[in-house]
């Protein structure tokens, strides 16, 4: 699978963008290159990439550029400078994680003219086990609100259905037939299909990249 | 509808619509905000009244009218804006004003922080307000106990002419886990008809008026001791909690919400570790459920209560166990999570006879 010097991660709220986020950074670094994840999220105050920064550049020396450490839990829509550092790195690699729905993505926005000129992927995210987004004409309302708000254009879409721990091939094929409705209609290309790595040999094939997933977002019971 | 994926907060927002809720006043508070988001884009779906206030105060006496005139109405916050409405709960108790109001707790006293955290149990369940009242809190664990406890609330205001308090913490309100709406749990309950309400006079006798003024002391004496029939009834018939592996156990842990999550995962290594360990769930914090202490208490060596604050129901543990056995408390605040490990070593500890 490709990738793109700069990509961006998009989708409704709660559909999983922080873990493909990750995960596709990982994978970008396991290539060889240098890559950063921008924490671009803004409204959640939990569950944000920033809280495992620690952890993901000791075992795959991948930074996360977002609100200084110690403002970390501040409750305020704060966005590092650092982020134009990232955008006009020749040499390395970032992985944007946005905030969910159009209000998380309208601090994208800002960075549009630079975007731009940049060799970019627009990941828009979906579940439809996620009520709101649960069919097609529902995806395709969000992913509208999202391009006009980040004012950016999604290039590509993936399938992450999923129901946390009681996930099934099923959610994952009833989210693949919602998602290739999409692909249809608006003719944005699919880009994989996100798994939680215990499925991986599960799902049957689908013409598209099946992307295995760790979790990092955990709850304190699930981090015993 | 077949299971979906939610949050904590836009599960208790959902399942307060299903049961009927069509009016939501509020003001915005982390961690609590997605309900009011989520209310904000579904009550006009469904010819329902969403209405940011201008503060808690004020969404609380909305509550305070809406409630009033006889509809199911909710309201949600997070502990600062939860001490903000104290003033109005009181009143809301004292003139018997069905209601669900909604506290996923945060990090205090103050301002505090926005982790989840458990130092509002006092406040919720020995009165924040003032005066002789008492709230019914429920205290669920999970996103599907959250909707279900909403129905439950909802029923449970009607019945007793009371609020009802759903006490969650930050962590419950933002964390995601499938949840099934069709399958909410319900009691079957026959409510009374709202004839007290505020509906217009029409062809009724007298005016229906909404107060808690009763200048005479006689007249508010004799409204006290109604009110505390009432409670009386929720003591008898409200009690909700879990008990896991009490049977043989020797030492029971004791927590509730969030907390009891990560207990009753140290509950089982303990158990594979050969210690006969089980857990306590209090699901209703008030009433507070003393039956599964009087149904322990002579056969544990001790209880450890654990709690995401300094330690707030380890009084009503202590007084439910009558302090014939040792009570231990471990626990920390501002949305720390109690350690694991620590929780381990305590119980060994009380294995071992530490009194």
């Amino acid at each position: 699978m490709d990738f793109k010097g700069l990509t961006i991660v998009v989708g409704h709220y709660g559909t999983g963008k922080t873990e493909v986020a990750i995960n596709y950074a990982k994978f970008i670094r396991e290539s060889g290159k240098d890559v950063e994840i921008i924490d671009l999220d803004i409204v959640n105050p939990y569950f944000r990439s920033r809280e495992v920064r620690k952890e993901l550049f000791d075992k795959w020396g991948i930074r996360v550029a977002g609100v200084e450490e110690k403002y970390m839990n501040a409750d305020v829509p704060a966005i590092s400078r650092n982020i134009y550092g990232a955008l006009y790195s020749k040499d390395k690699y970032a992985v944007f994680d946005v905030g969910g729905d159009d209000v998380g993505a309208t601090p994208l926005g800002q960075y549009r003219h630079i975007i731009k000129d940049q060799d970019a992927e627009v990941l828009f995210v979906v579940n439809v086990n996620r009520p709101l987004t649960k069919e097609v004409e529902l995806v395709i309302e969000y992913l509208k609100s999202i391009e006009e708000a980040a004012k950016i254009k999604v290039t590509h879409l993936v399938n992450n259905t999923h129901l946390s721990y009681e996930t099934t091939v099923e959610d994952i094929l009833k989210g693949q037939k919602v998602v290739e409705e999409v692909s249809k209609i608006t003719g944005i290309p699919i880009k994989m299909v996100t798994v939680k790595r215990e499925l991986f040999n599960k799902v049957p094939d689908l013409g598209y990249p099946i992307f295995p997933i760790d979790l990092y977002m955990k709850t304190p019971w699930d981090k015993m | 509808m077949a299971k979906v994926l939610m949050k904590g907060n836009e599960a208790l927002a959902e399942a307060a619509i299903q049961a009927g809720c069509r009016h939501y006043f509020g003001y915005p508070i982390t961690p609590q905000n997605e309900v009011t988001a989520y209310m904000a884009k579904r009550m006009p779906e469904v010819g329902g009244v969403f209405l940011q206030a201008e503060s808690e105060v004020s969404a609380i006496n909305m509550v305070y009218g809406a409630g009033g005139a006889g509809a199911r109405v909710m309201t949600s916050t997070s502990s600062p804006g939860l001490s903000l409405m104290q003033e109005g709960i009181s009143y809301l108790a004292g003139a018997q004003v069905p209601c669900v109001i909604v506290n996923i707790m945060r990090g205090g006293p103050g301002l505090g922080d926005i982790q989840g955290a458990q130092g509002d149990y006092f406040q919720s369940t020995k009165g924040g307000g003032h005066g002789d009242y008492k709230l019914i809190v429920l205290a669920p664990s999970t996103i599907q106990e959250m909707a279900d406890l909403v129905q439950e609330a909802f029923d449970i205001a009607d019945e007793y002419r009371n609020p009802v308090v759903i006490l969650g913490d930050g962590m419950l309100g933002q964390m995601m886990e499938p949840v099934d709406f069709e399958n909410v749990k319900k009691t079957k309950r026959n409510l009374p008809e709202k004839t007290w309400a505020t509906t217009g006079r029409g062809n009724r006798e007298h005016r229906n008026v909404i107060n808690s003024l009763y200048i005479d002391p006689p007249v508010l004496e004799k409204h006290n001791y109604v009110l505390f029939e009432k409670y009386k009834r929720a003591e008898q018939n409200e009690v909700r909690y879990e008990m896991v592996n009490c049977d043989d156990a020797e030492v029971i842990l004791v927590a509730y919400g969030t907390m009891a999550r990560v207990a009753k995962n140290v509950m089982n290594i303990a158990r594979r570790e050969g210690h006969k360990v089980g857990l306590i769930r209090p699901i209703s914090l008030w009433p507070f459920p003393k039956e599964p202490f009087k149904k322990t208490v002579d056969q544990v060596k001790g209880y450890l209560v654990v709690e995401m604050s300094m330690g707030q129901m380890v009084e009503d543990v202590q007084l439910a166990t009558e302090c014939k056995k040792p009570v231990h408390f471990y626990g920390r605040p501002a949305g720390m999570i109690p350690e694991p490990s620590v929780m381990l070593e305590k119980i060994k500890q009380i294995a071992g006879g530490a009194r």
